[in-house]
Formats: C-alpha cells, structure tokens, sequence
C-alpha cells in the first residue's frame, strides 16, 4: 500500500478489472470503516442489520463511481463512503420512518447518483453471463472498458495490447453489432430480466 | 462538420455525451425515424443488460469483503501489504488443528446416527440482535416499549403479546420479524413460519435474509426435514446466514427416495 497516499492506492485497486485487486482494497475498507458506519446507523435508530445492509449498499455505490472514474478527485475516500452511507440512511429513514428524528446532515459532501440499475438474482446472472460469453473474453473486455469504466480509447488500446486507437475502435465496433445481433434474438426474453417479478 | 455514423450518435446519446441542444435534436429524430428509436431502444437494452451484469459482479465483490470481515485492514495495521493478521490467522489456525487432532485422537468414536431435530435446532439457534431505538417507536407506542424490553431480555412470552398489540396498530416488518423471533424462541416454530412467511412476501431486502434463515429453522423446530431443507436452499450464497445453512443443510438427516 502507498501508506502516503491511501486514497490513490484505494482508486488504482478498484478501477483495476482484477478481482485480486479489488478484494484488496474492499477489505481494507471495510476495515477501516465498517465500525464507524455501524456505530453511526445504530446512534440514529438503527439495528446491526441495518448497518450491514447500508455499509454494504456504500461500499457498491462507492465502488461503482471510481470505477466509472466518476470519483471526484481531492476527497478523501473514507470521508466519501461515510456520506455516502450517510446519505443512504437518511434516504432510508425518510421514506419508511418518517416519525424518526432525523440526524444532522449539515457536512455532508455531495455524492453523485451512481445510477445502480438493478442486480441480478441467480436466474438472471446465468442468462446475462450466458449471453456475453458468446461474445467472447476480448470482446467482453472492450465492451465493458468503453461502456461500463467509461475509458477513453487511447488507453482501452493500451490496455488491450492493441496496435492504435483507430484498432480499439473497429474492435468495438464490432463488438457492439454482435451484442445488439445476440440481444435482438432474445430481445422479448431479455427484455423480461428487467420486468420480471423478483 | 462531419455527422458521426449512427452507432457513434446513439453511443453519444445513450452514455449522456451530448450538449442539450444536440439531445434535443436527436429526440426530434428518434421521433420521425422509427428505425433509429429502435435501434437506440435495443442498444439500451444491451448496455442495460452489461451495466446490470457489472453492477452485479460488483456487488458480490462487496459481499465477499463483508463476508471476510474486513480482514485485510484496519486502522491500526496501515494497510494490506501488513501480513501480521494473516500470521496471526495461521498460528491460531494451526493451533487449532493440532488441538483437534489431539481431541479426535482421544474423543469415543465418531458419532454414526444424525442428530435430532431438536439437537439441530439448539446447535443452530442463536437469539438475532434486534432493539426498537425510542426514535423508533411512533407516538410512545408503550406495547413496543415493553416487548423491546422484554425481547432484550429474552423474555419472550412476555414479549410475544406485546409485539402482537403494537403490530395491530402500526404494521412494520421489524416488530413482524421480533414477534416472529420470539415465537420462535418460545418454542412456537408453527405460529412463527406464518409470520416469516408474512416478511418474505413483502420482499424487504432488509428482514428478507434474516426471515428465510429462522423459518428454516422454525421448520427445523417442529421436525419438519423436508421444510427446512427446502427453506434453506432460498438461501442464497451472498447471504449473511449461507455458511450456517450450507452447514446445517449437511447435518440434515438424507432424504429418504
């Protein structure tokens, strides 16, 4: 660990697509800050559940935002997932508690939307994996680089040991006509995953 | 000025790349093509789709993490790269080995019937931690101040009729799951799955893991194999409660064909 820059080895690990990485940094995180958090959510009205639940929501939310490079640069990274968790409270206890007294919010920092969809239960996943892995792994990997990291293509050639930008590009490209031509095989069934009851 | 090729504008359009006025626009001709809106809707469907995928994949790295307790840091190790926990993980691992063997070697022989339901159900039957804070508790609802009381205290018969009065008057999943908890604990698995059964539907992501677990094991309590295996397997594996169920799965007598 960069012990002189916490917050940039905590960024670099969960950007990284490596689950290595990842695990690293989450671990550390919750090590760092689950306690603060619990100790928070059960001041204000809130059970060891509540606290897992909410800690858990963050640390998805915070994940997803430097992966999506959408953390803002300068803030300290656990002083981020506090408001984040912060913030989920609040929001809990203002739409299913709305007799409770809610705690101050005054220092909050601003936390983005970051916009998570829906998770898949274990049917979905498997219909979801299966759709991608007949795209392929480079073809995976390109897709999710450009569509879910939000990477620029001058560093998704980097990255993919492509010989230019202009490659990276016709890669993509590509790619994205076979997923469309998959999904639009199975568009009804596809389409179901996201209406489906449960 | 160029006009970038199709795929590139609803790329720009789906990933909010594009200035209002330029939105506008192509709204404007998503309206009059009805090729292009559908091309843009099943684009959408399949970014939804990855984006869901990752969302996903991101969630159970979480959950993995929560599910090592955050062992690879803390505020006094400085960081990952300190392997004292791990060490110290090792010995104690180690220690524990060599104490189990010495135990096994020394212990009568390994017991060949399965145990009973009812052995079951004290090994696997822990009180859930649940407190009402006084924040909590609408307009000095004294019936959930009393049974809050008597659920910490274990008192449970107590608690049970409490939790009844306060849930007549204001209908929350969590004094539902305290009173289903306490029927439980007072030995009454048969009232306690109906009112399990009550949180599950309601699909409340925070009683939904809590729920499923102790109806498996109020099925447990009242025999029922079957039941339990059955409830157990809604159990899934990024649950706080899937070690135990896997566990407690394995010790359930087989079913017989």
């Amino acid at each position: 660990m960069n012990r002189k820059h916490p917050d940039e080895w905590i960024v670099a690990k969960l950007r990284a697509r490596a689950d290595r990485d990842n695990d690293e940094a989450l671990r550390y995180l919750y090590g760092r800050m689950f306690e603060q958090v619990q100790r928070y959510v059960l001041q204000n009205s809130g059970s060891r559940p509540d606290a897992d639940d909410i800690f858990q929501e963050g640390l998805v939310i915070l994940f997803k935002l430097i992966r999506q490079d959408k953390f803002p640069a300068g803030y300290n990274v656990e002083a981020y997932l506090h408001s984040i968790c912060r913030n989920l409270w609040l929001k809990y206890l203002r739409k299913y508690r709305r007799e409770v007294e809610l705690p101050d919010s005054a220092n909050d920092l601003p936390v983005p939307d970051a916009g998570i969809a829906q998770f898949l239960d274990e049917d979905q996943r498997a219909a979801v994996d299966e759709l991608f892995s007949q795209l392929g792994p480079d073809c995976q990997k390109v897709l999710n680089y450009f569509y879910y990291d939000r990477r620029p293509m001058k560093e998704i050639f980097q990255l993919m040991g492509y010989a230019s930008e202009q490659v990276a590009k016709n890669k993509k490209s590509t790619c994205m006509k076979r997923l469309l031509a998959l999904v639009a095989e199975h568009r009804e069934r596809y389409l179901h995953l996201f209406t489906k009851d449960g | 000025m160029n006009q970038p090729d199709p795929q590139t504008q609803i790329d720009n359009y789906l990933m909010n790349r594009l200035s209002p006025e330029q939105r506008q626009q192509f709204e404007r001709q998503m309206a009059s093509d009805s090729e292009l809106a559908d091309a843009v809707a099943l684009q959408k469907l399949s970014l939804d789709l990855l984006e869901a995928q990752n969302d996903t994949v991101l969630r159970d790295a979480v959950r993995r993490a929560q599910a090592q307790g955050g062992s690879g840091g803390n505020a006094n190790n400085g960081g990952p790269r300190n392997y004292g926990p791990w060490l110290i993980g090792f010995l104690l691992l180690a220690l524990l080995g060599t104490l189990g063997y010495y135990f096994s070697q020394s212990q009568s022989p390994v017991q060949t019937t399965p145990p009973d339901a009812e052995q079951l159900f004290a090994e696997y039957f822990k009180a859930y931690p649940l407190n009402f804070a006084s924040r909590e508790i609408n307009g000095g609802d004294q019936a959930l101040v009393r049974a809050n009381q008597f659920y910490r205290a274990q008192q449970y018969a107590e608690a049970i009729p409490q939790f009844q009065k306060s849930l007549a008057t204001d209908d929350k999943p969590k004094v539902r799951l305290a009173l289903a908890l306490s029927l439980l604990a007072n030995g009454q698995g048969d009232l306690a799955i109906d009112q399990f059964q009550k949180i599950i539907a309601t699909k409340d992501f925070l009683y939904l893991e809590p729920a499923s677990w102790y109806r498996s094991l109020a099925y447990l309590q009242q025999g029922d194999f079957r039941s339990t295996r059955l409830s157990l397997q809604s159990i899934r594996s990024n649950s706080q409660f899937y070690q135990q169920a896997q566990a407690l799965r394995a010790a359930l007598p087989v079913p017989e064909k």
